[in-house]
């Protein structure tokens, strides 16, 4: 597992292609946490981001090696579905790496202390917003969808869709809970059950569109 | 030990029939060669050999977890070295560190990689990247192996080594599916799949299809030799043949030990006068 993560690690820096989604969310960062509020506040925003970021990743990583050669590392590797199901992997490291970013940096921009309730309670919003990413990414890249034109109109309107409606989960809903005060117990269940739901159902998704992939092939 | 079936495989992408059904069972240490027209169906076999495609209807059993595939085209990351490739591929191919090392340097060898296995892939010729597509086949020592036109920009000069490649992998009890060009490969294969019009059949033994005759100038003093000569050789049989004072031994053997027969006779002094393969013309 661990050397299909380390390959594809090694050809995305090479060839750079995580490198304008990361910069792209850091410069967001940077430029749009409000200064002196809440640190929550901003750290929501870093979650909502990290949403469209993460499917951008995704589609990177996934589309940057050619449909040949994934071919052959997938026989390699034990098989496509297990190839790409640990490519996605990769890509979700990869988003995951910009977390604590946006969490130091809404801790040194924003006025007070970060409790540690908060600060986990922040890292789920943007763990699930890179899976649900991830999974928008899988689902959109070839050989799913061969045009990169389509693939961007396919996860632009999943990504505005699962940000605009109100309450929907898992992304708005965990960003709506992160923005309340003070979670409840209630509050903490609930995030905890969509954060568990999510990455059970992003595994499934992504499961399924490895196998059609393989018979798209 | 049948080691690969394929039970009524067929692809077709939309209304598009690209492979009929097919019926295959493929022993153990076997070589099988595909032989087909460009776009006739091949590479969509060998990937479904493979395991990385998914046949539209029936079954392909006996893949094994992990299988050495080199496609039509070669494209690995061009700005990563070649050799640092070939380590990510033996780490994924569960190979240890050292064992990797010795690996890539003794394929280096055989291959002729040129100027070295250090430079980046992207700026290799097209003959040394396909060398490199081969090194990462033959890396770890898969039980199938599966080469979609090997020889593609290939030297000449390293055809010999890839055939000991896929000689010892057969040894080895490997399964080894390659789709060829060349008509002498093609005519030696023991086992040809032949794909034409997206249908393709099994032809069994085609070195038995083929034979050559060599026409050897009687050698007196050394007739006592030939039998001893050529019991190497499992597909020979020899006959004496008079026509008028002419007398001259005709030898018969299998295509795929036509070159090794012809060496062995050269080189003990006998002198081939005609050497016809059958069916031809003469």
């Amino acid at each position: 597992m661990g050397s299909v993560l380390r390959y594809t690690a090694s050809r995305c820096a090479l060839s750079q292609v995580w490198v304008p989604p990361w910069l792209v969310y850091l410069l967001i960062v940077a430029i749009a946490y409000p200064p002196n509020t809440p640190a929550l506040g901003s750290l929501s925003l870093g979650a909502i981001v990290l949403l469209p970021i993460s499917a951008w990743l995704c589609l990177a990583t996934l589309n940057s090696e050619s449909e040949q050669q994934s071919a052959s590392m997938a026989a390699l590797a034990g098989g496509v579905v297990t190839y790409r199901m640990l490519v996605l992997v990769s890509a979700l490291c990869a988003a995951l790496a910009l977390v604590p970013f946006s969490i130091l940096y809404a801790l040194l921009h924003n006025a007070g202390p970060l409790p540690v309730g908060d600060v986990v309670a922040a890292v789920l919003p943007h763990g699930v917003s890179a899976a649900v990413g991830t999974t928008i990414g899988a689902l959109v890249a070839r050989p799913l969808i061969a045009r990169v034109g389509f693939a961007l109109v396919w996860s632009c309107l999943l990504v505005v869709a699962l940000i605009a409606i109100p309450h929907l989960p898992p992304v708005r809903l965990m960003v709506e809970l992160l923005e309340s005060a003070h979670l409840h117990a209630g509050d903490v269940i609930v995030s905890g059950a969509t954060t568990a739901a999510t990455l059970v159902g992003a595994a499934i998704v992504w499961w399924a569109s490895a196998t059609f992939s393989r018979r798209r092939t | 030990m049948t080691l690969i079936t394929l039970h009524q495989v067929s692809k077709r992408y939309g209304d598009r029939i690209v492979l009929r059904p097919l019926d295959l069972a493929i022993r153990g240490g076997e070589s099988i060669v595909v032989q087909g027209a460009n776009g006739s169906g091949k590479s969509t076999l060998m990937r479904m050999i493979a395991g990385v495609s998914r046949p539209t209807s029936g079954t392909v059993d006996g893949i094994p977890e992990r299988v050495g595939y080199l496609p039509e085209r070669f494209r690995p990351p061009s700005l990563m070295r070649a050799d640092v490739y070939l380590r990510h591929v033996g780490r994924i191919g569960n190979l240890n560190a050292t064992t990797a090392r010795q690996r890539i340097d003794s394929l280096s060898h055989i291959l002729g990689i040129r100027p070295s296995v250090n430079e980046r892939l992207g700026r290799l010729s097209k003959g040394n990247l396909q060398k490199i597509g081969l090194a990462q086949v033959f890396l770890p020592e898969h039980r199938l192996i599966v080469l979609d036109e090997p020889r593609t920009g290939l030297e000449r000069a390293a055809w010999p080594a890839l055939d000991e490649l896929i000689s010892n992998a057969v040894q080895r009890g490997a399964v080894v599916v390659s789709s060829e060009h060349d008509a002498h490969l093609i005519e030696s294969a023991p086992r040809l799949l032949r794909i034409a019009a997206n249908e393709a059949t099994v032809i069994e033994q085609v070195t038995a299809l083929r034979r050559v005759e060599f026409v050897v100038l009687p050698a007196s003093e050394k007739a006592g030799e030939l039998d001893r000569m050529l019991a190497r050789f499992s597909s020979v049989t020899v006959e004496s043949r008079t026509a008028g004072r002419d007398h001259s031994v005709v030898i018969w053997a299998d295509s795929s030990e036509k070159d090794a027969l012809l060496l062995c006779l050269l080189a003990n002094g006998w002198t081939v006068n005609r050497l016809r393969m059958d069916g031809d013309r003469g």
